[in-house]
């Protein structure tokens, strides 16, 4: 949710169930609006909070220039003054997602992380046990991994909000006008918030009418299972729709029908659902 | 002299033959139709405005503005288009960070700067307890229909507190969890329509079947024998106590105080061994014991199973009203007859709820039923969370310490607490949240909210 309008956006956090106390609005507008004068950013986005079992932490994220996705710098907090710019650590392995460990809280903690034996088939297909994959992880650097991975995966905007300038650039459309009812329940007009990792043609080609501009970017019905990974639920009285996601339970993201009110927020514990395919 | 100026003619000469070569390339080049727009567009972008903006992606943008909104009437405004693309679109980069930069910035930052010295100041004052310190909160309008909800169950007969239990996502929606506590006894004599001689001799005949079943030694010799014992022996109660023609639930919670007071009683005179029911984690004391003569053994299981009957009574005082749509839809009370033996088969389901209560699950249950158990689950976690030190408004409540232990016990479930602290929460304002059930909270010991999945965690 972008700081310009995140005192107008919260009541629409309150469909997924979720808010900011008066103390966080206040301590969040002012402490980010510092944030963007001391780093130079072109723009600043509130993402949520993650819990920790000791403490949490207050997360945000900001862009550079006009490009949403290009130099993006990640922050977190666990005073709401105080914002620590999230590095990408030197080494990482995708294995950190499978870590079912809640954090801890204290950025400076070091996990250490036992996945199990790895299996490797022989040639009568008889599965052999492998070394134990083990590892330490600082919470720093995994907080950091699962952020990125949530923008990745999870965070979505109503299709249009992302505009593919003639320059090359991943800009936010300020003509972006909403999309209604009937587009709205469908998944496919969701796009996710990241880079296009698709390919163009692939994703121009899902639609019968596509533009170039729009439609370049990754439609949200690519996660597996299809048209299950998202909960998508509805306010009648105001058409707001709410879309929380299953394999990262806590992240859900809300548009109001026909208007420029999008957004999405994290609240949960940093953990993906790896049973959620059961579960449905 | 000569050299330099023969050199200055070879070179010339060079020139010359290159500048041809070119023309040639250059004529060959014209040939295709992708030079042809390579060069329009350089010539397209040579057109730059005052406010740094080029023709070429000004035109683009207008053209593609146009096949976006794909408006019916774009030629009679398309002047009206021109002047939008240019003026709204994109403020060029420059014009925007410098305001970045520049004073009106400047103002909202030192603002920003003193409005954080003025919080930072008020810190140490004491903050009330409020769904949004954790974040929860109801969507709007919805906190008015759940609150007239709770008013309406307020008026029903025999309710005796009615609170907002909290908020069960589905895959499609969110069950409203109200819970009721009824008024155990009062109701019952009043649905019953019982005279209050007929209870008081109900109470006696109860009183004195278990009686007569503790004191006699030779009936009770083994663990199988105990319990199955005590089944009977509530189902006597039941069978006394029932009118042929009143529910089974009007029953037992006719048995509720009656059974409440004997097991205190029980628990009174059993005092050989000091065994004490009260604490937590003090059943343990049962298993210690078990090397005594067999008539404590027997007496002491008896008592656990009696206590567990009456905790499964207990836990049916409480009825759910739930209702995926507050606003249009209805409030559904959840069936009761909730036993330990449903919770604990209640563990194997790990779905999402479906948002449709009559669901079929796996394994032959209705969702009605699963979520049923599940909130019986959640409201014992939130129970045991009470530390045992806070013993003032212990008396007043239904459910005990000791039935909480009992239920532990009895279920093996893992439970635990944490207090949450944070600059957001202090700990003086005592949040804590659930580690078994994310989404729990509690506030004190009266204070409860769930928002959550209904699944249990735990890594």
């Amino acid at each position: 949710m972008n700081l310009d309008n995140l005192f107008d956006h919260v009541p629409y956090m309150a469909y997924a169930f979720r808010t900011l106390s008066t103390e966080e609005r206040i301590k969040l507008e002012h402490s980010l609006r510092i944030l963007q004068r001391a780093q130079r950013l072109n723009s600043v986005y509130f993402f949520g909070k993650l819990e920790g079992i000791d403490g949490h932490y207050t997360l945000a994220f900001g862009c550079q220039g006009w490009d949403l996705f290009k130099n993006r710098k990640l922050f977190y907090t666990q005073n709401l003054y105080d914002w620590f710019l999230l590095l990408e650590p030197k080494q990482w392995s995708e294995d950190w997602e499978y870590i079912r460990h809640p954090f801890q809280g204290d950025p400076a903690f070091k996990l250490e992380v036992d996945l199990g034996p790895g299996y490797t088939l022989d040639e009568d297909q008889v599965p052999i046990e492998g070394d134990r994959s083990k590892f330490w992880v600082k919470e720093q650097d995994r907080l950091w991994y699962v952020m990125t991975r949530i923008l990745h995966e999870a965070a979505l905007v109503p299709r249009g909000v992302l505009y593919h300038s003639t320059e090359g650039e991943c800009i936010v459309n300020p003509f972006f006008g909403g999309i209604d009812l009937n587009e709205s329940t469908n998944i496919v007009n969701y796009h996710h918030f990241r880079k296009p990792i698709n390919g163009a043609r692939e994703n121009l080609l899902k639609r019968a009418n596509c533009s170039y501009f729009l439609d370049v970017f990754d439609s949200a019905d690519d996660v597996t299972p299809e048209q299950k990974s998202f909960v998508v639920t509805r306010d009648r009285e105001r058409d707001v729709f709410v879309l929380k996601s299953l394999h990262w339970p806590g992240m859900s993201s809300f548009h109001r029908v026909n208007s420029n009110v999008y957004g999405f927020f994290y609240f949960g514990d940093g953990r993906k659902n790896w049973d959620m395919l059961f579960m449905v | 002299m000569e050299g330099s100026f023969a050199s200055s003619e070879i070179k010339n000469s060079y020139l010359e033959g290159d500048i041809l070569q070119a023309k040639s390339q250059q004529d060959e080049k014209r040939l295709s139709i992708d030079n042809a727009l390579i060069n329009a567009r350089n010539v397209l972008l040579s057109h730059v405005g005052e406010n740094g903006d080029n023709l070429f992606s000004l035109l683009m943008r207008l053209i593609s503005r146009i096949l976006v909104e794909k408006p019916g009437n774009a030629v009679d405004l398309f002047e009206e288009y021109c002047r939008l693309v240019k003026q709204g679109h994109f403020v060029h980069p420059d014009l925007k960070l410098q305001d970045v930069k520049g004073a009106e910035h400047e103002r909202k930052v030192e603002y920003a700067r003193s409005v954080q010295r003025k919080v930072r100041s008020l810190e140490h004052l004491h903050s009330a307890p409020m769904w949004s310190q954790i974040g929860f909160t109801l969507p709007p309008s919805m906190d008015y229909f759940v609150d007239r909800q709770m008013e309406l169950l307020r008026q029903v007969d025999g309710a005796k507190h009615v609170m907002f239990w909290g908020v069960v996502h589905t895959l499609s929606g969110s069950y409203y969890v109200i819970e009721m506590e009824r008024d155990s006894f009062e109701a019952v004599q009043l649905e019953l329509q019982l005279s209050q001689e007929k209870t008081e001799i109900a109470r006696d005949v109860i009183e004195g079947l278990l009686r007569a079943t503790v004191s006699d030694d030779t009936i009770i010799s083994d663990w199988c024998g105990a319990e199955s014992m005590v089944m009977e022996m509530i189902d006597q109660i039941l069978e006394f106590a029932i009118p042929p023609d009143s529910d089974e639930q009007l029953a037992t919670a006719v048995a509720v105080p009656v059974l409440d007071r004997i097991v205190e009683e029980a628990i009174d005179e059993a005092q050989e061994p000091e065994v004490e029911l009260s604490m937590m984690g003090s059943l343990d004391v049962i298993s210690c014991n078990a090397t005594l003569a067999s008539s404590d053994l027997s007496l002491n299981q008896l008592k656990f199973a009696s206590a567990k009957a009456l905790l499964e009574v207990k836990m049916n005082v409480f009825r759910y009203y739930v209702s995926s749509d507050p606003v249009e839809g209805q409030w559904t009370e959840l069936p009761t007859g909730i036993t330990l033996d449903k919770i604990i088969n209640s563990c194997e389901i790990k779905r999402y709820f479906k948002g449709d209560l009559d669901a079929k699950l796996a394994g032959g249950f209705v969702e009605r039923d699963h979520l049923r158990a599940v909130l019986a689950r959640i409201s014992m976690d939130r129970r045991a969370c009470c530390r045992p030190s806070d013993e003032s408004t212990q008396s007043q409540r239904l459910i005990t310490e000791r039935d909480v232990a009992i239920y532990y016990k009895a279920t093996g479930f893992r439970r635990g607490w944490r207090q949450m602290n944070n600059e957001q929460i202090p700990k003086s304002a005592g949040w804590r949240k659930s580690d078994t059930w994310p989404g729990s909270y509690a506030y004190g010991k009266e204070f409860f909210i769930y928002s959550g999945w209904g699944i249990e965690g735990g890594c």
